[in-house]
């Protein structure tokens, strides 16, 4: 019998839905693939494109080598915090169907030893980029960890509705730490990012949460599905679309973009709209629960994602082609 | 005598007696995890080393070492 064989077993004692049962395979130990989940790698994704962008985009060019390692440090903090996260959510993780198969809750992997991989990765990550980059960079790193950590896992994920749009700050650190890398400096563009990033987590998550609001309830986490209900979710979607709109612009008036990057962030930003008009007017029952298996909000879901891309994606074309002198920078 | 067993996380739910098909899986296992770990080490020698290359090349010309003010000492 094969590994992936035995695995196919363990999954299929527990059936599905049900809290998994660590003592089925567990005592085989953790695969290296197991250590990488714990990093949430798509997460870590956005994460490095974002922090890339913050990079590429800034007036003073880095050495290609140290602009790599820069890139290398923020996702492993952003995968550090992701396995301490994983360790302290253990518990809504086994109960909830989209993390149920995660590393810890099946066994796989001990919470002590995915909290010892996320410390010591979360500290390797800050002293390297102090090293390769500098040190304003690896403060405002060790600041989105111990912000994603403390502020969004620890204080606001259980507590309030409004976990995401605070602990999004979290996510929103990448542009700033890949700027502070090559200019060892922050200033309003690299904040703009931030903004932007900021204002595009709420609707991003709650577009999601609308057709994973049942997990959530399961688990105890207060989404806003969960606590204002669907109808004040829809509502709020919309709103922070429109402030996303706004904010998006605001690198347009700070001088750090130009054409290229107004015509994508008028024309993105127009789509995301559309998609937050059309969650709101969703067919729905008395309570706001969606009649149409919730397709709008799974469209809004996915079109958030391309948005983050297309947009920062321009960005640094935008800044590229400025700089070859193709096309001039508003100022 | 009490001889005192090393205590072995992974031992922790093992079954006394393992079948053939569950010894081979924890010995694939280990094999991929050691090989994993040996890559990781290779990659942070290959980082480090990049990473002082990358530096040594803004020091500059080893030659000019020697003008006042320059990070290295003069020869």
């Amino acid at each position: 019998m094969t590994d992936r064989a035995l695995r196919q077993g363990e999954g299929a004692s527990r059936g599905a839905g049900e809290a998994p049962l660590p003592e089925t395979l567990a005592f085989l130990g953790s695969e290296p693939r197991d250590w990488i989940v714990l990093l949430k790698p798509r997460v870590m994704s956005l994460v490095v494109y974002t922090g890339l962008i913050g990079l590429l985009v800034a007036p003073v060019p880095m050495h290609p080598v140290r602009a790599a390692v820069a890139v290398l440090c923020i996702a492993l903090a952003a995968g550090a915090s992701g396995a301490i996260n994983m360790w302290y959510d253990r518990d809504i993780d086994a109960v909830m169907r989209r993390t149920a198969q995660r590393p810890i809750p099946t066994g796989r992997i001990s919470p002590e030893a995915a909290l010892g991989y996320g410390v010591a990765l979360a500290v390797f990550s800050v002293l390297l980029m102090g090293l390769a980059a500098n040190w304003i960079a690896a403060l405002v790193l060790a600041l989105s960890i111990a912000f994603y950590v403390f502020v969004y896992t620890i204080w606001l994920k259980r507590r309030t509705p409004h976990n995401i749009v605070i602990g999004g700050a979290a996510g929103a650190f990448p542009p700033v730490i890949g700027w502070a890398a090559a200019t060892g400096s922050i200033e309003l563009a690299p904040i703009a990012l931030f903004c932007i990033i900021f204002f595009w987590t709420p609707p991003h998550f709650w577009a999601l949460s609308l057709f994973a609001h049942a997990d959530y309830a399961r688990a105890g986490v207060p989404m806003l599905p969960v606590v204002a209900g669907a109808r004040e979710t829809r509502w709020q979607i919309l709103i922070y679309t429109l402030m996303l709109v706004a904010v998006s612009l605001v690198p347009l008036a700070l001088g750090s973009a130009g054409l290229l990057y107004a015509l994508a962030a008028v024309g993105l930003g127009c789509g995301f709209l559309r998609h937050a008009v059309a969650v709101l007017r969703d067919r729905q029952d008395a309570a706001g629960i969606s009649l149409t298996g919730d397709r709008p909000a799974k469209a809004a879901f996915r079109f958030s994602i391309t948005y983050l891309f297309a947009l920062f994606g321009v960005l640094a074309l935008d800044r590229l082609v400025a700089t070859a002198g193709w096309l001039p920078i508003w100022s | 005598m009490v001889v005192m067993a090393e205590h072995d996380p992974q031992a922790v739910g093992r079954p006394e007696s393992l079948s053939r098909d569950e010894s081979d899986a924890l010995a694939r296992r280990r094999r991929a995890r050691n090989r994993a770990l040996f890559l990781v080490l290779l990659g942070l020698v290959a980082l480090f080393y990049a990473l002082t290359m990358s530096r040594l090349s803004e020091i500059g010309d080893p030659q000019q070492w020697s003008r006042p003010g320059a990070i290295a000492p003069s020869r």
